[in-house]
């Protein structure tokens, strides 16, 4: 355990390795997808920050529809399979109480990320999203085991 | 009670409402978005081949000239290494440019957190840069004030692009013989860093466009000034990595001004390994 590599996910960035690593991440109205193949046991994490790319900057995995397509695209060019790839979704809070919070960040980022996994075919077989409280998540890319945990709410 | 119900509903429609109309003008200016990125690729060709062949196609023809030349004409060999040099440089500078952009769309970015001095950093620049703003005869000034820590942790090589970026621009796009101020000051534990200088003046409407990668304000293909419009963008994603902002004035009697804020970088990921122990303890798993 003390010897496992360790990687920190900061929003915009994607990982997936074919070696074993711990992968960590603080989500508050962000979102991380978790996708790993059962069979190869390669694994991958991003984290986004909003659902669409609309054309602002660069088409960084900041975006949830830029970043759910990359980290697909990381396991296939690793010899996944899609009918092997399974997802954890996590994060998606309204953690920043706004009067006229009527962009719900949080709820848009979750339904992006339903839709195009969705629309990959691949299943969904655990999930902790929504909620008004900030998560930090941990994941094992070897066993796709995710530890998880509500942390109190901050700015994100 | 039926009341109360009303006014929440009308409380709701009204928010989808401006929802509504937010949605509307984000659409609306997609689509004009969409419509100009055929153009887009049309420049981003021609540019590619303005920055990336054609330095490649002196560099060539340069050096074969010097290979022919005696060893005698040590001065003549000296100009033409200069242009070699010239031509190098800014091929260098757009390669990482295009290189940043790529690792950051594929989400392989790092930070690597180290601490430097910040005016040192940012004179070490524009040493690097004074033989471009010489040719145009512009003379680069900087002003720092007391006030900027003298150690401040950052990632070294991102801040390297962003003030490089920032500074080539405004000698690019600046008039000959103008002066180019690069001010940096510290406000709390954050350093402002503003470069000005005197050049044709941004459009209002333009003004948010130019941090979208291959927007060239300038779109004539035949114009002298270079950069294929992603150093900005660069900049931009950069910036939000490091937790920093950006921002543009365009005025007619100060000219162009880009300031950037820049916060200490905290490092994230040791507070997070450093709570692992709690972490393992009351976590659920998934």
């Amino acid at each position: 355990m003390d010897n496992q590599l360790k990687m920190f996910i900061y929003p915009g960035k994607l990982y997936a390795s074919k070696i074993p690593y711990q992968l960590s991440t603080i989500l508050g109205s962000c979102v991380a997808i978790c996708l790993w193949d059962s069979t190869k046991q390669i694994g991958g994490m991003n984290h986004y920050m909003l659902p669409l790319w609309n054309g602002d900057g660069l088409a960084s995995p900041k975006y949830g529809n830029v970043a759910v397509e990359n980290l697909i695209k990381k396991l296939l060019f690793f010899g996944c399979n899609k009918k092997n790839i399974k997802a954890k979704i996590f994060g998606g809070a309204s953690v920043i109480k706004n009067t006229n919070d009527f962009y719900n960040i949080g709820e848009r980022n979750i339904q992006i990320a339903d839709e195009m996994l969705q629309k990959a075919g691949i299943k969904i077989v655990a999930r902790s999203t929504g909620g008004d409280k900030g998560r930090k998540i941990m994941m094992d890319t070897s066993t796709f085991q995710i530890r998880h945990k509500f942390i109190e709410k901050k700015n994100f | 009670m039926k009341m109360e119900n009303t006014d929440k509903s009308n409380g709701e429609l009204e928010s989808l409402k401006k929802e509504n109309t937010y949605l509307l003008a984000q659409l609306t200016k997609l689509n004009q978005k969409l419509e100009e990125s055929d153009s887009f690729k049309s420049h981003f060709i021609s540019n590619i081949t303005n920055e990336i062949v054609n330095p490649f196609t002196s560099i060539l023809g340069i050096s074969k000239n010097i290979i022919s030349l005696g060893a005698n004409k040590i001065s003549q060999i000296h100009s033409m290494a200069n242009l070699i040099y010239n031509e190098a440089f800014d091929l260098d500078f757009q390669l990482q440019n295009i290189f940043a952009a790529a690792k950051i769309e594929s989400g392989e970015i790092n930070l690597e957190l180290t601490s430097i001095e910040p005016i040192a950093f940012v004179e070490n620049i524009i040493e690097s840069l004074r033989f471009k703003s010489e040719k145009k005869a512009q003379y680069i000034e900087i002003i720092a004030h007391d006030d900027v820590p003298s150690n401040f942790v950052t990632d070294e090589e991102k801040f390297n692009v962003i003030i490089k970026n920032i500074i080539t621009n405004a000698i690019i796009f600046g008039d000959d013989k103008t002066r180019i101020g690069v001010n940096i000051e510290g406000k709390d534990d954050q350093i402002v860093i503003k470069v000005n200088n005197k050049g044709s003046l941004i459009d209002k409407e333009e003004l948010d466009k130019i941090f979208d990668r291959f927007t060239k304000l300038d779109k004539n293909i035949n114009s002298v000034n270079q950069g294929h419009g992603l150093g900005l963008s660069v900049t931009k994603s950069y910036l939000e990595f490091l937790d920093g902002e950006i921002s543009v004035e365009s005025d007619e009697n100060i000219g162009n001004t880009f300031s950037v804020v820049m916060h200490p970088s905290e490092n994230n990921s040791d507070s997070l390994i450093r709570d692992d122990d709690l972490f393992i303890d009351d976590s659920e798993i998934f």
